[in-house]
C-alpha cells in the first residue's frame, strides 16, 4: 500500500538540501553578511570564516574586520570571533532568541594592509546636515580671506563729508546768524527818539511859568531821562554780553571728530575674529564629518528599532474561521538578545587599554519585553581608563548615556582646513560625553580637554597674522572643546565652543588692537590737520567781527550817552 | 528525452492505481484538505501524507478541488463544531499545551474551521469511502462500457493524442 516512488525521491531531495546546508550556506551567509555591512559602513568588510549549526542553531563569526572609509589603511573596527547559539523552541515561532553571545578581541582604529575603498551609491544626507557642511565651507574658506589691514597712506576720504566738517559748517552758520542778530540789535534807534521826545519836553519845561507846576514837569522829565539812561546802559551791557559770548563749539567737534575716525576705520576691513568662528573653523569639520557618520549609522540602525515601540501585538485576521487564543507560557519578541559579552582593546602599543563590556536586551519589539537596553564597558591601564553606561529604554522612549574616557593618547590629529590648519601631533584628551533622549528631543554635551599636546600650526593668511597663529598656537599645552547636541533628535542644533578659539582671538585682538589704535591716530591726525585750517580761518573772521562789533556798539553807544549826558545838564533847574 | 515525453509519462504515472478502492481512498482523502483553509502546515503534512498511499491522483486532485469549490457552504458548519471543540473546557489544557508547543501551532489547529473541518472529515471519512466505492462500482458494471463505446471516446481513440499517449518508446 505504500508508494515507494513517491518517497524516495522525496528523501534524496531532502538529501541534497542537508547537503547544500551542510558545504554551501556557510560560504553564502559570509558573502550576504560581508555585502551587507559593506553597504552600512561604505568600505571594505572581510569576514575569515562563518559556521552555522542547525541541530544546535549557532552562528559563529571568525575574524571580521570592517575598513574606514575615511582612513583606507584603517579598519574601523575588528574582532577575532562573534558567537551565538539561538534558542531552539522559539525559533519554531520565527523568534530569534540569544541567551548568550560573546564577541571578543574586538579593536578598533587598527591598521590594514590593504586598502579599503570601495564604490558604494552615496545616501542622500537631510536637508539639515546639508545647511551644516555648506556652513562649515564658508567657515572654513572664506573667514580668515577677507582678513587684510590697508595701509593708512591709502587710506581716501573726503573732508567735505566728514561730520566734524559739517559740525563746523553748522558752527559758522550759527555764528553768521548770531553776528547778523547783534549787529542788527545795535541800533539804539529808539534811544534816538526817546531823546528827542525828551529834549522837547524839557522845552516844554523851560517855557513853563507856574514855578511850582515847573518843578513838577521837570522831576518827571528828569526820572524819563535816567530811565532811559538805565534802558540803555542794560541794552548795551547785554549786547557787550552777548559778544563776548560767542564762543566755538569745540566739544561738538570733537564728538563729530571721533565719530569719523570710527567711520573711517570701519572701512579698513580689520578681521572678524570672534573665538566662537574661530571655534567654529577649527573644530567645525572635525565635529559635522564624525556627526555625519554616526546620523548615517543611526539611520541605518533605526531600520531595525521599530516605529511605535508601544505597538500591541499584530492582530489575527483571518478570512475563514475564528483563531481561539490560549495562555502563552513564554512571549518572545521576534528578535531577542539577551546578553553579549564583548572584549577587546582601544589603543595602540603602551596605550593600549584592553576592556570588557556587555550588551542586554536587545529587542525589536520592546512591548512584549520592556527591559531597557543595558551597554556597559570598562577598561583601564595605568594611565587611564574609558567608561561607557548607556540605558535605553526603547518602550517609553528615553535614554541615557554617559561616556568616559581619561587619558585617551591620539596622533596626527587635523583641524582647521585649506589656509588654517592646526596639527595636534600628540597628546592626549579626557572625554566626557553626556547624552539624553526623551521622546524626539536630544540634549547632549561632549566635553574633551585636550593635554599634554605637542601642536603646531600652518597658517596662510599673510605674514603677520601667520605669525600671530603660530606664536600662539606653540605656546598652547592643552585646551578644552565642548559640543552641546540640542533640539529635536532628526534636526539637532550643533553648538562647539572651545577655548582655543578664545586664545587665538584673545592674541589676534589683542596685536590688531595696537594696529587699530595707530591707525586711528593716524586718522585723526590727518583730520586735526584739516580741522585746524578750516578753525584758523574762522577763528580770524570770527575775531575780527567780534571787533568790528565791539567798534560799532562803542560808536553807537557814545553818541546816545553823550546825549543822555547833555539831557542831564539841560534839566538841571 | 524531450519534455513532451516527460509530460506524457508524468501523465501515465497520474493514472495509474485506478482500481475503486483506491480511486474511493483518494476522494475520502481529498475531503480532508478541501474543506480546510490552506495557508497552514497541516494542509501540506496532509498532503504528503495521503501522497504515500497508493491512492488515484487525479482523483484525489479533483476531490481536493471539488471540496474546496463547496467550503463556503460548510464553513459555517465547521466553525460551529470547531469552536465547540477547542472550547471545551476538558481539552483546554491538551490545546494549550499544543499552542505552547513548537511547530504545533502553524498547524493553526486554533482555527475553528480547520478543527472543525478535520472532525467532519473524519465523521465523513467512511461513510464517503463506501459511497464512492459504490458509484465506481457502478459506472465499472454499467456505464464503462457505455461510454468507451460512445462516439465522442471513439473519436477520441483515434485522435493523434490517443496515439501518442499509448505510444511505446
Amino acid at each position: 500500500m505504500i508508494r515507494y516512488s513517491y518517497i524516495l525521491p522525496r528523501i534524496l531531495i531532502i538529501l541534497i538540501v542537508y547537503l547544500f546546508f551542510y558545504f554551501l550556506f556557510d560560504s553564502i551567509l559570509r558573502i550576504a553578511l560581508i555585502k551587507s555591512l559593506e553597504s552600512i559602513f561604505e568600505a571594505k568588510v572581510e569576514i575569515s570564516k562563518v559556521k552555522t549549526s542547525f541541530i544546535n542553531p549557532s552562528i559563529e563569526i571568525y575574524n571580521l574586520s570592517v575598513g574606514n572609509k575615511n582612513d583606507e589603511f584603517k579598519n574601523l573596527f575588528e574582532f577575532k570571533k562573534f558567537a551565538f547559539s539561538l534558542k531552539l523552541k522559539p525559533l519554531f515561532e520565527k523568534k530569534f532568541v540569544i541567551e548568550n553571545s560573546i564577541l571578543s578581541g574586538l579593536a578598533f582604529n587598527t591598521p590594514r594592509k590593504t586598502s579599503c575603498k570601495i564604490k558604494i551609491e552615496k545616501m542622500k544626507l537631510p536637508p539639515f546636515m546639508e545647511k551644516y557642511i555648506d556652513e562649515l565651507k564658508n567657515y572654513a574658506e572664506l573667514r580668515f580671506d577677507t582678513i587684510k589691514s590697508q595701509a593708512v597712506d591709502e587710506i581716501k576720504f573726503d573732508f567735505e563729508n566728514l561730520s566734524s566738517v559739517k559740525r563746523l559748517k553748522e558752527i559758522e552758520e550759527k555764528y553768521n546768524t548770531e553776528y547778523k542778530n547783534i549787529s542788527e540789535s545795535i541800533n539804539f534807534d529808539k534811544y534816538s527818539d526817546e531823546i528827542k521826545k525828551i529834549q522837547d519836553d524839557i522845552d516844554k519845561v523851560k517855557r513853563e511859568k507856574n514855578f511850582i507846576k515847573q518843578v513838577k514837569l521837570a522831576v518827571e522829565v528828569k526820572k524819563r531821562i535816567e530811565k532811559l539812561q538805565k534802558d540803555f546802559k542794560n541794552d548795551k551791557n547785554e549786547i557787550e554780553k552777548r559778544i563776548s559770548e560767542i564762543r566755538f563749539y569745540y566739544g561738538e567737534v570733537e564728538k563729530a571728530k571721533k565719530d569719523d575716525i570710527n567711520t573711517i576705520s570701519n572701512t579698513l576691513r580689520l578681521p572678524k575674529i570672534d573665538k566662537d568662528s574661530i571655534s567654529k573653523m577649527l573644530f567645525g569639520k572635525i565635529v559635522y564629518e564624525k556627526f555625519q557618520y554616526y546620523y548615517l549609522l543611526l539611520n541605518n540602525a533605526e531600520k531595525y528599532i521599530p516605529q511605535n515601540p508601544k505597538k500591541m501585538i499584530f492582530e489575527e485576521k483571518r478570512k475563514r474561521g475564528r483563531i481561539i487564543k490560549y495562555l502563552k507560557k513564554e512571549n518572545f519578541p521576534s528578535f531577542l538578545l539577551k546578553n553579549l559579552s564583548v572584549d577587546g582593546y582601544i589603543g595602540e602599543d603602551e596605550n593600549k587599554i584592553f576592556y570588557k563590556a556587555s550588551v542586554k536586551n536587545i529587542t525589536n519589539e520592546p512591548y512584549l519585553y520592556q527591559n531597557p537596553l543595558l551597554m556597559e564597558l570598562y577598561g583601564k591601564n595605568d594611565k587611564g581608563y574609558i567608561s561607557l553606561k548607556s540605558d535605553i529604554e526603547i518602550y517609553n522612549n528615553k535614554s541615557r548615556t554617559i561616556f568616559e574616557f581619561k587619558n585617551m593618547a591620539f596622533s596626527g590629529v587635523k583641524l582647521g582646513k585649506n589656509n588654517f590648519v592646526i596639527n595636534l601631533e600628540k597628546g592626549f584628551s579626557d572625554i566626557r560625553c553626556e547624552i539624553n533622549t526623551s521622546s524626539n528631543i536630544v540634549d547632549g554635551k561632549i566635553n574633551i580637554l585636550f593635554h599634554d599636546i605637542l601642536v603646531n600650526s600652518d597658517v596662510k593668511i599673510n605674514e603677520k597674522i601667520d605669525n600671530i597663529i603660530k606664536n600662539t598656537i606653540s605656546s598652547i599645552k592643552g585646551f578644552n572643546l565642548s559640543v552641546f547636541i540640542t533640539g529635536k533628535l532628526k534636526e539637532p542644533s550643533i553648538i562647539i565652543e572651545s577655548d582655543v578659539g578664545g586664545i587665538i582671538s584673545e592674541s589676534m585682538t589683542k596685536e590688531y588692537k595696537k594696529e587699530v589704535e595707530g591707525i586711528k591716530k593716524k586718522i585723526e591726525e590727518k583730520i586735526n590737520v584739516e580741522i585746524e585750517k578750516y578753525k584758523k580761518k574762522f577763528e580770524e573772521e570770527a575775531l575780527k567781527r567780534k571787533q568790528d562789533l565791539k567798534e560799532k556798539i562803542n560808536e553807537k553807544s557814545g553818541d546816545i550817552e553823550k546825549k543822555i549826558q547833555d539831557l542831564l545838564k539841560n534839566i538841571k533847574i | 528525452m524531450n519534455l513532451l515525453t516527460f509530460l506524457r509519462y508524468f501523465i501515465k504515472g497520474l493514472t495509474k492505481d485506478n482500481e475503486p478502492k483506491q480511486i474511493a481512498l483518494a476522494i475520502s482523502f481529498g475531503i480532508f484538505i478541501g474543506i480546510i483553509p490552506k495557508n497552514n502546515l497541516l494542509v501540506h503534512i496532509l498532503f504528503i501524507l495521503f501522497l504515500c498511499f497508493k491512492i488515484n491522483i487525479p482523483f484525489f486532485i479533483i476531490s481536493i478541488i471539488f471540496f474546496s469549490l463547496i467550503s463556503p457552504l460548510t464553513d459555517p458548519l465547521t466553525d460551529k463544531i470547531g469552536y465547540f471543540i477547542l472550547t471545551l473546557d476538558s481539552l483546554k489544557g491538551f490545546f494549550t499545551e499544543l499552542y505552547n508547543m513548537p511547530i504545533v501551532p502553524w498547524t493553526s489547529f486554533n482555527n475553528t474551521v480547520v478543527m472543525g473541518g478535520i472532525t467532519l472529515s473524519i465523521i465523513l471519512f467512511l461513510p464517503l469511502y463506501f459511497l464512492s466505492l459504490k458509484i465506481v462500482s457502478y459506472y465499472n458494471i454499467k456505464l464503462k462500457d457505455k461510454i468507451l463505446n460512445s462516439k465522442i471516446v471513439k473519436a477520441l481513440k483515434m485522435s493523434f493524442l490517443f496515439e501518442w499517449y499509448f505510444k511505446n518508446d
